[in-house]
């Protein structure tokens, strides 16, 4: 073996990561010296030296993967061997090198080594497929679940799993029916992370009980990647039938996969070990979680009763900012003594508290607030959350001698709607307070409509940075027609951070006026200004942007990409598919070639269900 | 209703936290991102998380308007004499070694950072230790620098004054020795121990900051880099070696290592705890 060979082996053997992580690179930008792939393939099949075999198998995926200089020589290299190397550990190890290099080219010769000889080498093939994660794999992979092998089944449910999509949430559905593979399809709907995977995960339970804990940290990982789902009946009862585990492992601190499970299970001693932990000095988010997904009814006495004892502003946050939205008048007063607190951002917390609460028992609470000088500011501010406030209580706050008070009332009124914005112009032109300004011009936004348009254009053009940003963001809200041509005006505006919010801008106006414009900047040389346009043709969707997005396939900034494979998806359909499946193949991130598959697949389904 | 944190927006808030302050939330912290973010969304007003990430990375003062976000990133509770072990080799071990290398070299002051210094209670903990080792009399002069990237919390180690929590570690009788009570439940740090501590802001992920202030002898940054993806880390770790004295010490968390770290700073250990030398000889 050259000496070369040797050095290369052991840094990839070597224990700190970055010697192995620095060895990969140089592989992968530089040329490969002549006959070290042949070399390494030789050196897979040296089963006295198991660290030597590893490191070579970790040499030829970097190879083989997109970032190499000549990935396709050694993808058929590994695939050769894959295919009828007589060792099965050889097999085995090309199989895993294959998966390693997550180039699309790997996944049919992993495709067809589903149906190896060797249980092993069948199983490292679909843990590759796996990691490639190529939604195309699903039909070998389903077909290949027909084995009698558990282990092959396994792999097969894990790699469905890490792919994810439509196709494989139904093939995982179907694998559930063996009893034994349960829990694994659990875990890799959670993997998924689905929302229509909780139904499946009903389903799942229903035919194998045993699967219970499987299903629970399933459907958790699936509320985690889904924060506005709340836990169903089904999921709460079960969680209840092993109450006694989920408590018990619940330690101090608590971890937040054991925070969910506790927030699912919705029972009041988990609660009220959510609360202890939300409290606990030096806790992080974990606790605030699971009491996002108890029941409302449980969580606001047990959060309120501990507030009444809490001292230091940390617990005093954390209690506010996780309480839901209140229903009754006794807690609404309690919350509002805290809108006096020598903490600003206990203030602050408390006024979101109660701007989200209901407005039958909590205006009339404001309102008094409102009259007391020590907590008139943070009870105005908690009034301007609430639409059903109205404008005229908040009118007289327009003039108060608090900025503050001044700026929380303009977007109360704000949220009374565009007939509000003439009122509002009006105290914007007479307010001194550049803070305050720049609020109104905000509040302008939230209340839409052509008024607040005019008003905001007159701003665009402001000596104050500031305001012209928050005037340009505003523009953008108010859904006016009127707002397309002083946002136009702004795309050439000598600040290019003004040119970005009026891209992002007009893509949050819808103006179909504004596609050309927007789509244009696609080409910007600014990396930035490309991804707002493409999150701006997202709002779009315009239907004759069809060039650019595919000129945008090509960008080296991965969002723009993944954008333009959306958009492509929602406005070309079939005439993208060509496109997609090459994005699919090529494209250096996996994220992006996920993506175009999907997508792909898709519009596909879509035309076959007419 | 509160919105969601779309992938989009999680995968856009990712790669700027990353990139500005090197944090790192992954997808499996989705929803600790989004509750992060929560507080400063509503505060401005924005229906959505994309609006914020907009306004965040545009802002003509944008600098000024991460503040807002900052001290809703990262946790900043801590609290005196945390970690005994790595304290007590302070104590018996580094400070006595920079009495006697001060001595050889005549040269009779010694610096000490807490990196992350959040509230302030390392920092005034490393100065109440140098205070009460009695090696350090006059003329010797001790320089303890607080830094950290929130504002708040700047403003709260100023203040120096805590709550029961922060002395959770703490006896009566050190607590009684340079704290006076002030109201109920609140202690005052006494100003002997103040004077001797400054804070300053800076970012751990700006390579810029060793060069703004005099090596440091010792250097705690305890309970930080767990925050860092593998990117700032690295950063973080460099700027740390170039702003230590040749022989200076780090110390960092029990839990932290650089072992996934290319570095020329030498680990060492002792009952209790494990730190680092930048090398005496040369640019180590």
């Amino acid at each position: 073996m050259s000496e070369e060979l040797d050095e290369l082996l052991e840094a990839l053997s070597a224990d700190e990561y970055w010697r192995r992580e620095e060895a990969i690179r140089r592989l992968t930008s530089e040329a490969p010296a002549e006959g070290l792939v042949a070399q390494l393939t030789a050196a897979l099949a040296d089963d006295a030296h198991a660290e030597r075999r590893n490191a070579a198998r970790s040499a030829l995926a970097a190879l083989a993967s997109g970032r190499a200089s000549d990935p396709a020589a050694v993808i058929d290299a590994l695939a050769e061997l894959l295919a009828s190397a007589a060792d099965p550990d050889v097999r085995l190890l090309s199989a895993t090198a294959l998966g390693e290099s997550e180039n699309p080219a790997a996944r049919p010769p992993l495709e067809h080594a589903l149906a190896d000889e060797d249980t092993n080498v069948a199983a490292s093939a679909a843990d590759a497929l796996g990691v490639l994660g190529d939604t195309r794999s699903v039909p070998a992979l389903t077909e290949a679940l027909r084995s009698d092998s558990f282990w092959l089944d396994a792999a097969v449910v894990a790699a469905l799993g890490a792919i994810g999509g439509a196709d494989a949430r139904e093939a995982l559905a179907n694998a559930a029916a063996d009893p034994e593979l349960a829990g694994m399809v659990a875990a890799a709907l959670g993997e998924i992370g689905a929302a229509e995977g909780l139904d499946l995960l009903e389903h799942v339970l229903s035919g194998a009980p045993a699967a219970r804990e499987a299903v629970l940290e399933g459907a958790a990982a699936i509320l985690a990647a889904n924060p506005g789902l709340r836990p169903p009946e089904w999921l709460r009862s079960a969680a209840g039938e092993a109450a006694d585990e989920l408590l018990a492992r619940a330690t101090d601190p608590i971890d937040l996969q054991s925070a969910r499970l506790l927030g699912i299970l919705g029972s009041e001693a988990a609660a009220d070990r959510l609360v202890r932990a939300l409290c606990a000095p030096g806790a992080d988010d974990s606790a605030m979680v699971g009491i996002g997904l108890l029941p409302r009814s449980l969580a606001a006495p047990l959060l309120l009763r501990r507030l009444g004892g809490a001292h230091s502003e940390s617990e005093k946050l954390r209690l506010l900012e996780a309480t839901p939205a209140i229903g009754d008048a006794a807690a609404a007063h309690e919350i509002a003594e805290f809108l006096g607190d020598p903490s600003r951002a206990v203030r602050s917390a408390a006024a979101e508290a109660l701007g989200r609460s209901d407005p039958q028992v909590v205006l009339p609470i404001l309102f008094a607030v409102a009259r007391d000088p020590n907590r008139r500011r943070w009870g105005v501010r908690a009034l301007s959350r609430m639409p059903a406030t109205g404008p005229e209580p908040l009118q007289p706050y327009l003039e108060d001698p608090d900025p503050a008070v001044r700026a929380a009332a303009a977007e109360g009124i704000a949220r009374c709607g565009h007939a509000e914005a003439g009122r509002l112009a009006v105290a914007l032109r007479r307010e001194t307070d550049p803070e305050t300004r720049v609020a109104m011009a905000r509040a302008l936004g939230i209340a839409g409509g052509s008024e607040a348009a005019r008003e905001l254009a007159g701003l665009v053009t402001a000596s104050d940075d500031s305001l012209r940003f928050a005037a340009v963001e505003a523009l953008g809200r108010t859904g006016a027609a009127e707002a397309f041509p002083p946002l136009l005006a702004a795309l050439t505006d000598r600040r290019p951070e003004l040119q970005a919010a009026a891209l992002y801008a007009l893509g949050e106006l819808g103006d179909p006026r504004g596609s050309g414009p927007v789509a244009e900047r696609l080409a910007s040389g600014s990396r930035d200004l490309r991804r707002t346009a493409a999150v701006a043709l997202d709002h779009l969707a315009p239907p004759d942007a069809l060039d650019r997005l595919n000129a945008a396939l090509a960008d080296s900034d991965r969002e723009v990409r993944l954008t333009a494979v959306r958009l492509l998806e929602r406005i070309a359909g079939e005439a993208s598919l060509e496109r997609l499946d090459r994005a699919a193949d090529r494209d250096e991130d996996p994220l992006v070639r996920r993506a175009a598959c999907e997508a792909a697949d898709t519009i596909r389904r879509v035309a076959k269900d007419g | 209703m509160r919105p969601d944190l779309t992938e989009r927006e999680h995968r856009l808030f990712s790669e700027w936290l990353s990139e500005k302050f090197g944090l790192c939330f992954g997808p499996e912290k989705r929803d600790i991102l989004r509750s992060r973010l929560e507080p400063v969304r509503v505060e401005l007003s924005f229906d959505s998380f994309e609006q914020l990430y907009f306004h965040l990375k545009f802002h003509p003062s944008r600098e000024k308007e991460w503040e807002r976000l900052i001290p809703h990133l990262t946790n900043n509770e801590s609290y005196f004499f945390r970690e005994e072990g790595q304290l007590e080799a302070f104590r018996d071990e580094v400070l006595p070694a920079l009495r006697e290398r001060g001595r050889e070299r005549d040269r009779h002051e010694i610096r000490v950072a807490s990196a992350g210094s959040a509230s302030g209670e390392e920092a005034y903990t490393l100065a109440i230790l140098v205070k009460e080792s009695g090696l350090f009399p006059a003329p010797w002069r001790v320089f303890v620098t607080g830094m950290d990237l929130d504002p708040e919390a700047i403003a709260r180690a100023r203040a120096a004054r805590y709550t029961a929590n922060a002395f959770r570690r703490l006896d009566d009788r050190t607590r009684e020795r340079h704290f006076t009570r002030v109201e109920d439940g609140v202690w005052e740090l006494k100003p002997e121990i103040r004077e001797m501590v400054e804070f300053t802001r800076v970012n751990l992920v700006d390579p810029s900051w060793p060069g703004k202030m005099p090596p440091q002898d010792v250097i705690f940054c305890r309970n930080v880099l767990i925050y860092f993806d593998q990117r700032a880390m690295r950063i973080a770790v460099d700027s740390l070696y170039r702003a230590l004295r040749p022989g200076g010490w780090l110390f960092l968390g029990h839990a932290e290592s650089l072992s996934r770290v290319p570095t020329r700073l030498v680990h060492d250990r002792r009952p209790g705890a494990i730190f680092y030398r930048r090398p005496e000889v040369g640019n180590g």
